[in-house]
């Protein structure tokens, strides 16, 4: 235990009097984080807040032309300016042409009343029983254009199709319906007043969050980045401890110690004790600004919904895989230079690939295919459950076990690598 | 206990991909109280032996018994009575030397009060007071073999293992050490000591072994292995003469 505390006490002597290192372990991140979820908070905020100009060059002047007016004014996202009726369609066209709107929508004029004759058309022929193809040959053509600026984003393009369409379906199903109730009330069925479908909804859709939760959550940039930043940041101590294993071998330290009475293992565990440490403390700096800062620079705030146990379990895991990594870099680099520059350019591969820039829902399929590799991606997979999907610790027992494996895996080839090296079953 | 402390037979060691063997069949055995010299050329198989007597190797075959014990079964045991002084300055550069002094001497389990006046004690026998509180990385090379002397004879080890000790050190640095290191061997301890200071090794060890390619060709004290030959007036002669004057450049 003497030994165990001896090495320990030398270890945070050396990691608290490396300022570098503590920049690198400490600072950096913390200011990641911020850095990071204020700019994604910033384009999803200017993406929401963005809207579409739109001018509509209503000629209807009837119940279609208005619905489509008022559903596309209900949503905040387009910016509705009526023409006046002094413009014509080529107008319309030429104003978004040349930029000065996003969208144009020009809705002839006699759109409703050609839609009430080819409905009247359409139940007429249904209750003598015509061919619909019959039906059709005697229907007008109704045209509403739409203009587009090609360089409006496909999801405003999208958002406004479906919105025109709804609309028009909706008056189109209000009109049908009236028809039939006049037509059956014609027969002396129903009173004509008394039969209105138009109003029934047969398929109610219900969207279902899957979290414990009574609190229906959806992912926000912190959400993602405190977690993200954490992991980046404990996996970054491969830097410090694999250069301080190196610098120990080069230095003769390491060799020292291995003639006296201490074994690997306990050099060993006293890394492990003391980088544990490191990465622990790291998680809950990010995690004070994530609680306490965030709300400050209007962020939102990071909620670990009663789950910070699971939290540090993640964390603990994710410090033994990025220790069990430093140890295998520490083994196959030559200098502490050449350990610095692998273990950074091999993090940031891990981190970019795992999620940690870019959540993987979001990325391409081939990429989203190959995260899989990354134990960066575990970690974040695991906080996902539990702050989000809020489940228990078997949700995040499997990425635990794929983190230990990784740590194992790194473990027993840097300790066979050693020997290799050595040419010998080593005593030490 | 036999006054064996080290007893070597038949030891053999190659490196893997080397096809030379680097010891072939070596013998020796040192005697509780000696100061033994380990002397060789380059190559000659000095710091494998010594490694392997350290138990930073382990050899291809052949024995290895410190204080009639094997690492395989009393690794501990011979840790706790072997000092090792490196020939790399072997020290934690951003510590002090105390911080150094009492991480390695807690290694040993040196009970604290006694730690701490053994440090002093010897910080103020090499001149060291006043860097006491001073990191190590700030010191000369001098100053850093001193402390480095001073980590591996701290806890008192029954054997001593010297790998030139003496380097780069200046006449006063030098004299004090090796006083230091026969008041030593006066109370008891045992030292293996290389070095390719012959002079030296010819006043100071009561015992010589010279190692080429892996073999130990002599073992005798310093004076009787002059006096064998009649054409050599000093160790350095008797060294030139067996191992001959071809540079070794491996």
């Amino acid at each position: 235990m003497k030994k165990l505390i001896s090495l320990l006490y030398k270890d945070f002597l050396l990691l608290v009097r490396d300022k570098v290192g503590l920049i690198f372990l400490f600072l950096m991140p913390t200011i990641l984080v911020i850095v990071m979820t204020g700019m994604q908070e910033g384009a999803v905020e200017s993406t929401a807040k963005k809207s579409v100009s739109t001018i509509i060059l209503n000629s209807d002047n009837n119940k279609i032309g208005d619905k489509i007016v008022d559903e596309l004014s209900t949503n905040s996202i387009f910016n509705i300016i009526d023409a006046d009726s002094f413009f014509t369609e080529k107008e319309i066209e030429r104003l978004v042409k040349d930029g000065t709107y996003m969208v144009g929508i020009s809705i002839p004029e006699g759109t409703t009343e050609k839609m009430e004759k080819n409905i009247q058309i359409c139940v007429d022929a249904t209750f003598v029983g015509l061919d619909a193809s019959v039906a059709e040959s005697k229907m007008s053509p109704i045209s509403i254009k739409i203009f587009i600026d090609p360089a409006i984003d496909n999801t405003f393009s999208n958002t406004l199709m479906y919105y025109l369409k709804n609309a028009s379906n909706n008056i189109e199903k209000e009109m049908i319906y009236k028809k039939i109730s006049e037509e059956i009330s014609e027969m002396g069925l129903l009173p004509a007043d008394e039969f209105n479908l138009s109003n029934i909804k047969a398929i109610d859709i219900e969207e279902l969050s899957l979290t414990n939760s009574t609190l229906k959550r959806k992912i926000n940039v912190t959400d993602h980045n405190v977690p993200a930043w954490t992991l980046f940041a404990i996996f970054f101590i491969v830097i410090s401890l694999s250069g301080n294993i190196i610098k120990e071998k080069e230095d003769g330290s390491y060799m020292r110690l291995m003639t006296m009475p201490c074994s690997y293992a306990i050099y060993l565990i006293s890394k492990v004790i003391v980088y544990v440490t490191v990465c622990i403390v790291q998680f809950l700096i990010i995690l004070i600004v994530g609680r306490f800062l965030f709300p400050i620079l209007d962020l939102p705030i990071f909620d670990t919904n009663g789950n910070m146990g699971y939290c540090l379990i993640i964390i603990f895991f994710s410090s033994i895989a990025a220790i069990g990594f430093a140890l295998l870099i520490s083994t196959f680099a030559n200098s502490h230079q050449q350990a610095s520059i692998i273990g950074a350019v091999s993090v940031v591969l891990f981190s970019a690939i795992g999620g940690i820039w870019v959540p993987t829902f979001l990325m391409p399929k081939f990429l989203e295919t190959i995260s899989v590799i990354s134990p960066l991606n575990w970690g974040i997979e695991a906080f996902y459950n539990i702050i989000l999907r809020e489940q228990n610790f078997m949700s995040i027992l499997s990425e635990c076990i794929w983190l230990l494996v990784f740590a194992v895996v790194c473990f027993i080839i840097s300790l066979l690598h050693k020997k290799y090296r050595q040419g010998d079953k080593t005593r030490a | 206990m036999s006054d064996k402390i080290l007893y070597i037979n038949q030891l053999n060691k190659t490196y893997p991909g080397n096809n030379r063997q680097i010891i072939s069949g070596l013998d020796m055995t040192i005697h509780a109280g000696e100061i033994f010299g380990f002397l060789g050329p380059n190559g000659a198989g000095k710091t494998t032996t010594v490694n392997i007597i350290s138990g930073l190797l382990s050899p291809d075959s052949g024995t290895v018994c410190l204080f009639d014990r094997d690492y395989n079964t009393d690794r501990q045991y011979i840790k706790q009575h072997l000092g090792i002084v490196p020939q790399n300055i072997a020290l934690f550069p951003e510590l002090t030397a105390v911080e150094n002094l009492k991480i390695f001497g807690n290694i040993y389990g040196i009970p604290h009060a006694e730690l701490n006046k053994k440090i002093y004690n010897y910080l103020e026998l090499y001149g060291l007071s006043e860097y006491a509180n001073k990191r190590v990385s700030t010191f000369s090379g001098g100053m850093k073999r001193s402390i480095n002397l001073i980590i591996g004879v701290l806890h008192n080890p029954d054997f001593l293992i010297l790998d030139e000790p003496t380097v780069g050190i200046d006449v006063q640095s030098k004299k004090i050490i090796i006083d230091s290191l026969l008041e030593m061997n006066r109370n008891g301890m045992t030292i293996l000591y290389t070095s390719h200071d012959m002079e030296e090794a010819e006043c100071f060890c009561t015992k010589v072994g010279i190692i080429d390619n892996g073999k130990l060709i002599a073992e005798d004290t310093p004076q009787n292995l002059i006096s064998l030959y009649p054409a050599c007036r000093e160790l350095e002669d008797v060294y030139l003469h067996l191992t001959g004057r071809k540079l070794r450049n491996i």
